[in-house]
C-alpha cells in the first residue's frame, strides 16, 4: 500500500497543475459565431402576428437537431408557426446536412413539410427500427411522422393515437415502462382557442395575456407505446390527471436512480410538477415533497425552458427551470432524489433576472469538463419605447462558463463577437460540422433561426457516444460514467429538455487536457439485465458507438 | 390583506428635510457597520454626483422617453410632469414625481436615472433610493439594489417591507448574515411572520433544521400559511421526519406567496397613466383584498370607457367583492348586453342569481358560460354546487368531473364531494375511488380519510379502512370524527364477522 503512494502523488500533482493551467474558453474571446444563412438555412419562423394578441403566437418555434437519414451527421429540423387565422401556414422545414456542417432542403416528397401552427418537436425512435422519428406540437392536432429509414416521412398520428389536441408545448419520447419501447409524454400550456382569446394590458400596454388571464391550464398527456405502432393514453391510469399547470418545458431522467424514469414539467406561473414513478405505470407527483415545486422564497415562477445535467459529478442529474424578466433561475441541486434550490450558490440569482429566458442547455461547449450554460431570451411583453418599432421583445441570449468549482460565470455578449438581437425560444445543442465543438440551433420569433457554431479556439480534448439498445435506437435515459482524469463524470443520453426541442442525444464529454476517457460504463434504463456494462479506456476525438450487450457486466 | 404587518400602520410620516443619515434607532439590532457603511455608500455617491456637500452645480435634465404608440394620457402627464421639473429644477419632488411615473408606466432606465436625480436633491427622502432599490432588484442589480436600499434605510430605518426585501436579496446574494440581521430588524419593527419566514429561510440555509423548526412552528399554528408549511415540510425533511414532512408539504401545496403592506410604493400609482394601467392597478387591488381601493380606481373610468368588458368585468367583480350585489347587477347587466358572447358576465351574474335563489336563471346563464368556454373549471364548480343545491347529484357529480378535468385548483376536495355523492347513492367502489384519488393529491385531508375509511368498510376491507384511519388519526385534526369512524368501522367489522360466522 505504501509503495503506491508516490504515483497516487504524482497523478494528483499532475491534474491539479493541469487544473490550475487549462483556461478553455476565455471569456474575451467569442465562443460562437452566427452561420444559418451561409451554411444553408434559409428559414424565417412566423408568428403570425397580425394586430390581435394570440397566446400561441408569442410562445412558438421550436428546432430539432436528428440524423433523419442514418448519414451519422446532425440534421436540421425547423417547426413553423405560420397563421392561428389562416389555415393555410407555411411548412416546416428540413435540412439535410452535406457532412461539414452546410446545409441543403431536403428534396421534395421528404414528408416533413407538415403545416400546421407548429410549436415544436420531439424526436425518437419511436417503432425501434433503427431510425429517428418526429413527433410534431401545434396549436391544434400534433402530428407524428414515422421515418422509413431513408429520410422519408409519413403521418401515422391518428393510427399511433397521439393526435393531441390543444396548446401543445414540451413533448418528450422516454421508456417509462422500462419495456424498452419509446412512450410519448405531451406537455400542454392553456386550454386555449381563439374563440378565448383575449387582449391584455401589461404596464397600460395592450399586449399578449399572461397564461393566468385565462385560467385554464391544460392536461398534460401520456401515451403508453403498446409496440405495435400503437400509444395507448394512460394519462388517468398513471396518476398524470391528479395535478396539472401551464406546461412549458419538460424533461425526462431518472431523478432518484430507482430505475425508473421521472418526469418534471415547468408550469408557468403555477407550481411545477415532478412524476416520480411508481414503477407500475403509476406517477405521484412528489414535486413539493423533493422540494423542486417552487423557488426557496416560495414563489410559484414563470417556468418556461428546463435543463438537466450532473453539474456536480455526484451522479445523479440536477434541474434548472428557467424562467421571466425579474425572476431567478431556479437551479435545483439533486441531492439523492430530493432537491435544494442552489441558485444562489450557482452565480446565477443575480445576472439571471435580466432577460426572459425560453430555450436552455448544459452542455460542455469549451469542452474543459464541466457544463457550461446557455440560454435563449425574448420578452413576453414589449420593451419600453420600443413599440412599433422593429421586435420588442428582442434581447440577447445569455451565455456562462461551467467553472470548476461548480458556478457558472457569465461571459460577455452570450459568447458572440458582438451580441445578436432577436426574439429567441426553441434552443437545441449538437455537434453539427462533427469537429468536437458543440454547435446550437435557436429558433428566433419571426426572424431566421440563429446557427451558432461553436468557435472556441483553445477547446480542450472531447469524446463522444453514441449509446444504443440492442436494437440500434438511442437508449434514451442510459447514462455514461467516465473518468476525466481523476474526476468521474456522468453525462445521459437526453435529447429532451430545453424548450420545444429535441437535440443531439449523443452524451459529449470534454476532457480538458487528457487524452482518453477511462473506465467508460453505461447504466441502461429499462430492458433485460445486466443494468450496467463496462466498456473500458478511449482515446480523445472521435464518436464511439456503445451498444448494449457488448459490454461486460459491471457495478455502477 | 390576510397577512397585516403590525407597525405599519402606526407608521409616523418621516419629517420632509433629513436629519442625518445615521439617526440612532436603539430598538433595531443593527448588522456590524451597516449603518457606517451606508452612510460612506451615501455620502460617496452623493459626493461624485453634486460634491460633497455642496448644492448641486450643475443640474442635468431628467431623460427623455421615446413614445410611440403611447396612450395620450401618458403623452400629457409626462409633458406635464417634465414642465413642474422644468419649473422647479432643483426639486427633488417634483423629479421623484416624473420618476414614478416613468417607473409604474414601464420606463424602468428612465425612472432610474430620475430617481436618481431626485435622491440627489433631496437627500433625507427614503423613497427615491427605495423605489430605484425596488427597480435594481428587479432586473437582478443586486448589489446595487442593496447600496441603494440601505440608502433608503439610513434616511428611515423603521420601514418594515424595505428590511424585508434587503434580506431577500442578502439571501439571493449569500448573506446570510446580513439576512438574519435584516429579518431581525424587521421583526422587532412588529413585521410579524414574513420576518420569521425569512429567519427560517436563513436557518435552513445554514443546515440548521430544527432552529427553523423552532421559529416556524409556533407562528404556522396560528397562521397555516402555504409558504410556512413549505419551509417546515424541507425543516422536517432535513430532520429525517419525513411523516411531518410529507404532511406539511401537503397543507402547502398552494402557492399562495406571502404578502405585506407597502403604503409606500403604493404612492406611485397615482401616476399610472393609461387606462390599461389603471385596469391592471385595480385588478391587482381587488386580488390584495383592497376592494373599495379597486371601485376607486375604476369608477372614474366609466364614463370614456363604460363600453369596454374588461371595465365592466373588473367592476363586478369589485362590487361583488365588496359585497354590494345592488351595484354588481346593473354592471353585469350591462356588460351581458353589450357582450353576450363573454362568459365572464354570465358566470358572474348566474352566481348572483343563485345568491338570490334564482336557480333557473343561475343554470341558464353556467349553460350559457360553459358553452361559450368549456375550459373553465370555476365553471363547472359552480354548476356542480348549483345542481347539488337542487338536489340533482347526478348531474352534479359530472360537473365536479369536468371541473375536475380542466384543472380545478380544488381538486381534491371536488374529488371529496363526487365521492360523497357516491357513498350517498350507496355506490360504495366509486366512493372508494374518488376518496383514494381525492388523497393522492392530497395526503393532509382527515375528513377524506375518514370518509374513505367507512367506505372501504363498507366493501368489507377492514384492514384498508383502519390504515386509513391510522393515517386521519396521525394528521391530528377532527380528532371526534376519526374516533367515531374508527368506532363505526370496528362496529361494521364485528357485524361482519358475526354474519360470516353464522
Amino acid at each position: 500500500m505504501g509503495g503506491r503512494w508516490p504515483r497516487l502523488f504524482l497523478i494528483g500533482l499532475v491534474s491539479g497543475v493541469a487544473g490550475a493551467c487549462a483556461d478553455y474558453g476565455s471569456a474575451s474571446a467569442p465562443w460562437f459565431e452566427e452561420q444559418a444563412a451561409q451554411r444553408g438555412i434559409d428559414f424565417r419562423h412566423q408568428s403570425g402576428f397580425s394586430g390581435r394578441y394570440l397566446l400561441p403566437e408569442i410562445v412558438a418555434g421550436g428546432p430539432a437537431l436528428l440524423d433523419v437519414d442514418g448519414d451519422r451527421d446532425l440534421d436540421v429540423y425547423l417547426v413553423q408557426s405560420g397563421s392561428l387565422l389562416d389555415a393555410d401556414s407555411p411548412p416546416n422545414r428540413l435540412y439535410l446536412n452535406q457532412g461539414d456542417g452546410r446545409f441543403v432542403a431536403a428534396p421534395a416528397g421528404h414528408g416533413a413539410d407538415h403545416r400546421g401552427y407548429g410549436m415544436g418537436a420531439a424526436a425518437g425512435d419511436y417503432d425501434d427500427d433503427g431510425d429517428v422519428d418526429i413527433y410534431i406540437v401545434n396549436t391544434g392536432n400534433n402530428v407524428l411522422l414515422r421515418n422509413d429509414g431513408q429520410g422519408r416521412f409519413e403521418d401515422v398520428s391518428a393510427a399511433a393515437g397521439v393526435d393531441d389536441a390543444g396548446l401543445s408545448t414540451a413533448a418528450l419520447f422516454a421508456d417509462i415502462d422500462a419495456d424498452a419501447d419509446l412512450d410519448l409524454f405531451v406537455g400542454n400550456y392553456v386550454d386555449w382557442h381563439i374563440s378565448m382569446a383575449r387582449d391584455c394590458y401589461v404596464q397600460g400596454i395592450l399586449t399578449y395575456c399572461p397564461p393566468q388571464n385565462y385560467n385554464a391550464p391544460a392536461p398534460d398527456r401520456l401515451y403508453r407505446n403498446d409496440g405495435n405502432g400503437a400509444f395507448t393514453d394512460i394519462t388517468a391510469t398513471a396518476g398524470l390527471d391528479r395535478a396539472f399547470g401551464n406546461g412549458l418545458g419538460a424533461t425526462a431522467t431518472d431523478f432518484d436512480q430507482d430505475g425508473n424514469i421521472d418526469i418534471f414539467v415547468a408550469n408557468d406561473m403555477m407550481v411545477n410538477q415532478l412524476w416520480m414513478n411508481q414503477g407500475d405505470e403509476r406517477f405521484q407527483d412528489e414535486a413539493a415533497y423533493r422540494g423542486c415545486a417552487v423557488d426557496e422564497h416560495g414563489t410559484a415562477k414563470a417556468g418556461m425552458g428546463v435543463a438537466t445535467g450532473d453539474v456536480d459529478d455526484d451522479g445523479d442529474a440536477d434541474l434548472l427551470v428557467v424562467n421571466l424578466r425579474g425572476q431567478t433561475d431556479s437551479f435545483y441541486r439533486n441531492q439523492g432524489g430530493w432537491f435544494q434550490d442552489a441558485t444562489q450558490e450557482m452565480g446565477l440569482s443575480a445576472t439571471s433576472r435580466r432577460h426572459t429566458r425560453f430555450g436552455v442547455v448544459l452542455a460542455d461547449f469549451d469542452n474543459d469538463g464541466y457544463l457550461d450554460l446557455y440560454q435563449a431570451n425574448g420578452r413576453v411583453g414589449p420593451r419600453e419605447g420600443v413599440q412599433g418599432l422593429g421586435d420588442e421583445f428582442a434581447e440577447p441570449n445569455v451565455l456562462y462558463r461551467g467553472t470548476a468549482d461548480g458556478r457558472f460565470e457569465l461571459i460577455p455578449d452570450g459568447g458572440l463577437a458582438a451580441s445578436l438581437v432577436h426574439t429567441g425560444r426553441g434552443l437545441a445543442v449538437g455537434d453539427v460540422d462533427d469537429d468536437g465543438g458543440l454547435d446550437l440551433l435557436v429558433v428566433n420569433r419571426d426572424a431566421p433561426p440563429y446557427l451558432l457554431m461553436n468557435r472556441v479556439h483553445d477547446r480542450g480534448n472531447w469524446l463522444r457516444f453514441r449509446v444504443v439498445t440492442d436494437s440500434g435506437r438511442d437508449a434514451y435515459g442510459a447514462v455514461v460514467s467516465a473518468l476525466v482524469g481523476t474526476r468521474r463524470v456522468f453525462r445521459e443520453v437526453d435529447p429532451e429538455g430545453s424548450y420545444l426541442a429535441s437535440s443531439d442525444p449523443r452524451p459529449h464529454f470534454g476532457l480538458g487536457a487528457e487524452t482518453a476517457l477511462r473506465d467508460v460504463k453505461v447504466r441502461w434504463p429499462s430492458g433485460p439485465r445486466p443494468a450496467v456494462e463496462a466498456f473500458g479506456d478511449f482515446k480523445a476525438g472521435r464518436t464511439v458507438v456503445l451498444q448494449r450487450g457488448r459490454g461486460r457486466p459491471a457495478a455502477w | 390583506m390576510p397577512y397585516l404587518i403590525d407597525g405599519l400602520a402606526n407608521r409616523q410620516p418621516r419629517q420632509a428635510v433629513a436629519e442625518g443619515c445615521f439617526r440612532p434607532t436603539s430598538r433595531l439590532k443593527h448588522m456590524p457597520h451597516t449603518k457606517a457603511i451606508a452612510g460612506i455608500c451615501a455620502a460617496t455617491w452623493l459626493a461624485i454626483l453634486v460634491g460633497c456637500g455642496d448644492a448641486p452645480r450643475r443640474l442635468q435634465a431628467p431623460p427623455v422617453v421615446s413614445l410611440n404608440d403611447a396612450d395620450p394620457r401618458l403623452v400629457e402627464l409626462l409633458d406635464e410632469l417634465h414642465g413642474a421639473v422644468r419649473a422647479a429644477p432643483r426639486s427633488g419632488e417634483m423629479r421623484g414625481r416624473l420618476a414614478m411615473a416613468y417607473d409604474v408606466n414601464g420606463f424602468a432606465d428612465a425612472a432610474l436615472d430620475t430617481y436618481r436625480q431626485a435622491e440627489l436633491l433631496d437627500q433625507g427622502e427614503f423613497s427615491w433610493p427605495y423605489f430605484g432599490a425596488l427597480l435594481l432588484g428587479k432586473r437582478g442589480d443586486l448589489a446595487d439594489a442593496l447600496a441603494a436600499m440601505e440608502r433608503a434605510l439610513a434616511n428611515d430605518p423603521k420601514y418594515i417591507p424595505a428590511w424585508l426585501s434587503y434580506g431577500a436579496w442578502c439571501l439571493d446574494e449569500g448573506r446570510l448574515e446580513k439576512a438574519a440581521d435584516a429579518y431581525e430588524n424587521a421583526r422587532a419593527l412588529g413585521a410579524g411572520s414574513p420576518a420569521v419566514a425569512g429567519l427560517a429561510q436563513v436557518q435552513l440555509r445554514r443546515q440548521q433544521p430544527a432552529a427553523a423548526v423552532a421559529l416556524l412552528e409556533p407562528v404556522n399554528a396560528e397562521l397555516r400559511h402555504p409558504h410556512l408549511y413549505r419551509m417546515l415540510g424541507s425543516a422536517y425533511r432535513a430532520l429525517g421526519r419525513h411523516e411531518d414532512a410529507r404532511i406539511a408539504f401537503a397543507r402547502g401545496r398552494l402557492a399562495t406567496p406571502m404578502r405585506w403592506r407597502d403604503p409606500v410604493l403604493a404612492k406611485r400609482a397615482n401616476f399610472i397613466a393609461s387606462f390599461g394601467g389603471q385596469i391592471t392597478y385595480a385588478q391587482q387591488l381587488i386580488q390584495a383584498e383592497r376592494i373599495d381601493d379597486a371601485i376607486e380606481v375604476l369608477a372614474p373610468w366609466q364614463a370614456e370607457y363604460g363600453e369596454d368588458a374588461v371595465l365592466l368585468g373588473t367592476l363586478a367583480s369589485a362590487y361583488i367583492g365588496s359585497g354590494d350585489l345592488q351595484r354588481a347587477f346593473p354592471v353585469l347587466q350591462r356588460g351581458l348586453a353589450l357582450h353576450p358572447d363573454d362568459f365572464h358576465f354570465h358566470f358572474h351574474i348566474a352566481r348572483l342569481y343563485a345568491q338570490e335563489g334564482n336557480a333557473a336563471s343561475a343554470e341558464k346563464h353556467l349553460r350559457q358560460a360553459i358553452q361559450l368556454n368549456p375550459s373553465q373549471a370555476v365553471v363547472h364548480e359552480e354548476f356542480g354546487h348549483l345542481l347539488l343545491s337542487q338536489g340533482r347529484p347526478d348531474e352534479a357529480a359530472v360537473a365536479f368531473d369536468a371541473a375536475i378535468r380542466h384543472g380545478a385548483v380544488n381538486g381534491s376536495e371536488l374529488l371529496h364531494a363526487t365521492g360523497l355523492i357516491e357513498a350517498a347513492r350507496g355506490n360504495w367502489e366509486a366512493a372508494v375511488e374518488r376518496f383514494t384519488r381525492a388523497t393522492e393529491i392530497d395526503i393532509s385531508l382527515t375528513r377524506t380519510y375518514v370518509h374513505l375509511a367507512r367506505s372501504l368498510a363498507e366493501t368489507g376491507r377492514f384492514a384498508e379502512a383502519r390504515a386509513a384511519l391510522a393515517w386521519a388519526e396521525r394528521l391530528g385534526t377532527h380528532r371526534d370524527e376519526v374516533a367515531a369512524a374508527a368506532q363505526l368501522v370496528e362496529a361494521m367489522r364485528a357485524q361482519s364477522a358475526s354474519v360470516e360466522h353464522t
